[in-house]
């Protein structure tokens, strides 16, 4: 028996050894951006701010994960006959944001984003537990795709409805 | 063969007999192990078109965790479809076969309280053989015993992230016993099942139903979740014959998910399942010819599995996996205890812009030990298969429109030595709405310890012209063959319009070597009790044609409103060999007509308000021929109710419009009941 199950482990050994001849090459690709950054825009669509005139601003805040992605996307379109704009926090020049970005990086500043609790800014992350306590919306990759938590307390608290198809995507948080 | 007369009951004991040798003999055995979680949804990047889609299509893009190609489902080259988890929240379903009901294509038959037929494009049994079915990647097909023991899935929607049907075959995937689909089920990492939450089901049928889970986090980017189920269902009304199937289940789960490093992350997982299940079967013999004896039998699950994935650089992703799997079933007719340990290694590549490749293997070993009864004996009741593969499937992008994909297993087992595998499929996109595919494949069920060692009393009878009563023996000579099977597919999905998408294909399945009960010789005995052997040994000598249609669409009528249909139609043809004499029938189990020719269902899901759903599903279910069960209509439906961020409750009711229908005929003798209009509350605590 155990030479039985050797001489299977070493087939298989082999078999994999053989697998791995084949050489790979890197290939760089910021996939999941771009994903988040398509979701950003459409969140728009599902949400209505007080304020109804304007631009809607994106900021995003610190390194800017998106490179041009995001503001390529936004050019030259519009979404409920609203203009979308994507800035940095230096370029925010105290207008108010619609929707704050929070990339990982900014770990260190979270609660930086606190003062934003009861404005009417949608404040999204991307980091395990931040919808539980920064930002009513949090990207997490899930099983390869990538979806998305709303903590229903903290998008009252800033006075922004979203609309009902888009707590249904969601995963509910408190 | 004598002359056989056979009264009603001898009938019925013929016939479940018959059943249960199509059942052992059509065999089992699951000998690719762990299988492969290669991604279901290979396609194509996506890159600009992603600003133009909607949220739904935007959560279905593979990110790949950063390391594989973007992939979108609609691009696969397979017929797949895949139960979301709130599809499967408001299907109200406790159970994963009530859930299966609702994909195309596939055919769900509720025998009694703890047993199930599934199965998908024919060949319908209780131990429907030639179906790969996986937990999280890990192959819960039962070898030894084909089929999968659907009672021992404990996993309610709470624990369940989606379920991932592939209709048809792909052993160049997923290995040996895929030769008529997979389904796998994914279950929810414990980062997505923080906190606490307690679920309390009161059923029409069952006397209760509790389900309790808390997770929690840890401090080094790991975290757990541990639950904890039981349920008991009371005796159903029987059908033809009084049935004693009330039973009781317990599940408990452990699970434990930690980032080790920027590269890699571990999963651990444990789970317990025990239950006493209760059935009521026809043991015939040749002093008790209309014994039907009630049982309610002990069953055990163990299992345990260690899985370490690694992103090894942006393109390339790896897994490796361990398993062990101890499980008991002390049925009355058929005792197993079988032991199982899985070694899996998988990785996927992209090789380049337009290539990708993906490739692994697999080691399993069974021990497996059958106890004997006056109905089935083992010879040797101790079995120790192994089984070892390789895998490898190419992916590459011959224009901007057209991918080609050529994969291969090639897997060694202990019963059939090599066996090769092969698929290929090609993926034509017209334009982003549009796409057709056509594969081509070969995929094959290995025979199993069934197939090759048992002997099993099939059914008794009377001779007509002796007077003396007749033993039907079924024994195998150690010769049997993998039952193989050359398929052939055509795809179409279309996005009619923004709101209104199908889905297409029809199906060409060429059979050979499918499993036959073949006439030997008759022997007189002169015993206690004199009687005729008739004896008939398990062999290959049938062959088939399959061919079928199946077909689905999804329409989000407004915002809150979506509407999903399926409709499927399977012909068949079976033949065999020249000169064989055949205990069953052409039109019998595991042959012509074990699944009904047309199956339809509709679909309405409908959000009232924020807090407020209602679900609504019709199904159509065509006459089933074999198990003589007449085409019958089930309503399901379910409201939901969100009273606040703790509180939620539901109404279920399911098969609404009648009083009951039986679905099923036994496999393994067992005796069918009645499947009965139900209502089920349900009440969920969050904390």
């Amino acid at each position: 028996m155990k030479s039985h199950l050797f001489n299977c482990l070493f087939r298989f050994g082999l078999a994999i050894a053989i697998c791995g001849v084949f050489s790979i090459e890197a290939f760089g690709q910021q996939n999941e951006y771009s994903v988040k950054a398509a979701f950003l825009v459409n969140f728009l669509k599902f949400m209505e701010w007080p304020d109804k005139s304007g631009p809607y601003i994106i900021e995003v805040a610190g390194k800017n994960p998106f490179g041009t992605y995001l503001e390529g996307l936004v050019k030259n379109s519009t979404i409920n006959g609203r203009k979308v704009i994507v800035v940095s926090e230096k370029q925010l020049n105290g207008l108010v944001p619609s929707i704050i970005f929070v990339p990982s990086s900014e770990q260190e500043r979270y609660s930086d984003f606190l003062q934003y609790r009861s404005k009417p800014v949608i404040v999204i992350g991307e980091s395990t537990g931040f919808a539980k306590k920064f930002g009513a919306i949090n990207f997490i990759v899930d099983h390869e795709r990538i979806a998305f938590e709303i903590n229903p307390k903290l998008s009252k608290a800033s006075g922004v409805k979203i609309s009902s198809r888009l707590m249904q995507l969601a995963k509910i948080v408190n | 063969m004598p002359h056989l007369k056979w009264m009603k009951v001898f009938h019925l004991t013929s016939i479940t007999g018959i059943f249960l040798l199509s059942a052992i003999s059509a065999g089992q055995s699951d000998t690719k192990p762990a299988a492969v979680v290669p991604p279901v949804t290979p396609q194509i990047p996506i890159n600009d078109d992603l600003g133009k889609l909607g949220l739904e299509d935007l959560m279905n893009v593979k990110v790949g965790g950063g390391t594989m190609p973007l992939r979108a489902i609609k691009d696969v080259t397979a017929s797949v479809y895949v139960l979301t988890s709130d599809e499967i929240l408001k299907s109200g379903a406790t159970n994963i076969p009530d859930m299966l009901r609702m994909v195309p294509g596939v055919y769900v038959a509720q025998i009694d309280a703890n047993k199930w037929m599934v199965s998908i494009r024919g060949f319908a049994s209780r131990f429907a053989n030639k179906l790969q079915v996986l937990i999280d990647g890990r192959s819960i097909y039962t070898p030894g015993f084909s089929g999968v023991y659907w009672d021992q899935i404990g996993l309610l929607p709470d624990q369940i992230e989606r379920i991932e049907v592939i209709r048809g075959s792909d052993g160049a995937l997923w290995g040996s016993n895929a030769v008529n689909g997979i389904i796998n089920i994914v279950t929810k990492g414990s980062s997505d099942t923080q906190g606490g939450y307690f679920e309390e089901n009161v059923s029409t049928y069952g006397a209760g139903d509790q389900y309790f889970r808390f997770g929690g986090a840890g401090k080094k980017q790991d975290s757990f979740r541990i639950s904890a189920r039981t349920n008991r269902i009371r005796t159903s009304e029987a059908s033809e014959y009084p049935a004693q199937d009330g039973s009781q289940s317990s599940w408990v789960d452990i699970r434990y998910d930690r980032q080790l490093n920027r590269r890699d992350s571990l999963t651990m997982a444990t789970s317990w399942y025990t239950g006493k299940l209760g059935q009521s079967t026809f043991m015939p013999s040749l002093s008790n010819p209309t014994q039907i004896v009630d049982s309610r039998f002990p069953v055990s699950d163990f299992d345990v599995s260690s899985t370490v994935v690694s992103k090894l650089s942006e393109n390339e992703v790896s897994e490796l996996k361990l398993n062990f799997n101890h499980k008991i079933r002390n049925l009355p007719e058929a005792s197993a205890d079988i032991s199982t340990f899985d070694f899996g290694y998988n990785r996927s590549s992209r090789l380049s812009e337009s290539s990708s490749l993906y490739f692994g293997g697999a080691f399993r070993q069974v021990e497996e030990s059958f106890g004997n009864s006056s109905k089935t004996s083992f010879n040797p009741t101790n079995i120790r298969p192994s089984t070892y593969s390789v895998y490898a499937q190419f992916e590459k992008d011959l224009n901007s429109r057209t991918q080609l994909t050529l994969g291969s297993t090639l897997e060694h087992n202990a019963f059939s030595g090599y066996e090769f595998q092969p698929s290929v499929r090609i993926l034509y996109r017209k334009d982003p709405t549009e796409s057709f595919w056509a594969s081509a494949s070969r995929a094959v069920r290995t025979p199993s310890p069934t197939d090759t060692a048992a002997t099993i009393l099939l059914g008794i009878g009377f001779d007509q012209n002796s007077g003396l009563p007749v033993q039907i023996i079924g024994r195998t000579n150690g010769q049997f063959q993998p039952e193989a099977v050359i398929s052939g597919e055509l795809g179409w999905r279309k996005q009619l319009s923004e709101n209104l998408n199908v889905d297409l294909t029809a199906f060409y399945n060429s059979y050979s070597n499918l499993s036959s009960i073949e006439f030997v010789n008759d022997q007189i005995v002169m015993d206690a009790i004199p009687h005729i052997d008739s004896n008939y040994l398990f062999r290959n000598g049938k062959s088939a044609k399959t061919y079928g249609l199946e077909a689905s669409f999804t329409s989000r009528m407004s915002d809150d409103w979506n509407v999903t249909g399926n409709f499927s139609y399977i012909g068949d043809q079976f033949s065999l060999k020249q000169g064989v004499v055949s205990l069953i029938p052409l039109e019998g189990l595991g042959s012509s007509g074990s699944v009904p020719k047309w199956q339809a269902n509709i679909r309405s899901s409908w959000n009232l308000s924020d807090s407020l759903k209602l679900d609504m599903t019709g199904y159509y279910v065509g006459a089933n021929k074999v198990f003589q069960r007449s085409s019958y209509t089930r309503f399901d439906t379910r409201l939901a109710w969100t009273f606040n961020d703790s509180w939620q409750f539901s109404l279920t009711g399911q098969n609404l419009f009648t009083p009951g229908h039986v679905e099923a005929s036994a496999s393994f003798n067992e005796i069918p009941v009645s499947v009965r209009r139900s209502i089920t509350l349900q009440v969920g605590i969050r904390f």
